[in-house]
């Protein structure tokens, strides 16, 4: 019984490994010249496809990258410890600051001693912030939330968002 | 598979703590495979050493952001791809997304050819393969470059540039296809086959 020739999928996928011939298939294969000849080209193609493309980086390649990035700033900080003691740290003194300004004075003293032990010029920095700003005639608990929000908004775009953007962009 | 990964986690931490010895070592270690989708997708071959630059200045400000949720290779071959794509943009250069069908290809390029035997002489077999493959569509070139010199997988290549399964083995078949069908036509020009 004559078997129809090998289609050009499946000695592809014969060639890929995806596929092994059925007796009938490989048999035919064997002796039919047509398909032999189209196997022998494919094997050309495969081989032509795997010679390397023959261009070469220079030597000095990594040295040259290695020198650029010297000019280059560094987005590469990973969210690290000190990334999240950071955050953590400016959180708190933001937190701190407005329950100050609240007059929620247990909790505000309590907070404000340790940022004070923690600096040493904690508290005295606080009294110039709370200066500068009534000087600028505005609400001082309003300015307070604004930075509490953008530190907020900050740290969630350096923990949560910075690496998807980053991720979608590259 | 696991020590690859332990491996590179440990390149990567060692480069996040400012070791520029060891970026260098993971510069040796995957400038073959960017060289290999620049090259393909960059026809100048002056730009192409930039490119190659510019991958990797990619990878060293991106690297903290690499949670190995792909492999180092792929996530590379990614950035490569996509700087190619900036670059081609850029330089206005079109994608041409499609090979058109084989047969129009096979006419396009057919009245452009040195005579055969002038051919044959200063070519092999192979290099008449790689002359072929630069004259395919971009995105194509990649697939076949990415699939046989690269070695990756499908999937990998999907990752790599952002193309459904099914476009990718549909191109690497019309790519092969289509070589195949060249190299026919230029046997049977020689005489080599009738």
């Amino acid at each position: 019984m004559a078997m129809k020739h090998l289609s050009d999928e499946q000695i592809q996928r014969y060639l890929d490994g995806d596929m092994s011939l059925d007796s009938e298939a490989a048999y035919h294969l064997q002796e039919c010249p047509i398909c032999q000849r189209q196997l022998q080209l494919y094997r050309k193609v495969y081989e032509g496809l795997q010679q390397d493309t023959g261009f070469e980086l220079a030597p000095s390649f990594a040295e040259t990258v290695i020198t650029r990035l010297t000019t280059v700033p560094s987005k590469s900080s990973r969210t690290g410890l000190a990334g999240l003691i950071f955050i953590g740290f400016g959180i708190a003194a933001v937190a701190c600051l407005t329950l100050y300004f609240l007059e929620a004075k247990t909790l505000t003293e309590m907070l404000a001693s340790l940022f004070a032990v923690a600096t040493g010029f904690g508290l005295p920095l606080v009294e110039s912030f709370k200066a500068v700003i009534a000087s600028m005639g505005v609400r001082p608990d309003i300015v307070l939330f604004t930075i509490l929000i953008l530190i907020t908004f900050g740290a969630i775009d350096r923990i949560l968002l910075r690496y998807r953007w980053s991720h979608l962009c590259l | 598979m696991e020590s690859d990964r332990s491996e590179s986690r440990r390149l990567i931490d060692e480069v996040l703590n400012g070791n520029s010895a060891t970026f260098a070592t993971l510069i040796e270690r995957y400038k073959k495979l960017v060289s290999h989708v620049v090259f393909r997708m960059i026809a100048n071959k002056t730009d192409r050493e930039d490119v190659c630059q510019e991958v990797f200045i990619k990878v060293y400000q991106n690297l903290g952001c690499f949670h190995f949720e792909s492999k180092l290779s792929t996530w590379i071959a990614r950035i490569a791809y996509n700087a190619c794509l900036n670059h081609l943009e850029k330089k206005h250069v079109p994608l041409l997304d499609d090979l058109g069908s084989e047969q129009d290809m096979l006419e396009k390029y057919s009245g452009n050819e040195e005579p055969p035997d002038c051919y044959m002489e200063r070519q092999d077999i192979m290099a008449r393969v790689r002359s072929e493959i630069d004259r395919m569509p971009v995105h194509f070139r990649t697939v076949v470059t990415l699939y046989h010199l690269d070695e990756m997988s499908y999937e990998e290549i999907a990752e790599v540039t952002d193309m459904p399964l099914g476009t990718i083995k549909s191109y690497l078949f019309r790519a092969r296809r289509l070589l195949k069908e060249r190299l026919k036509e230029k046997y049977q020009l020689e005489g080599i086959w009738q």
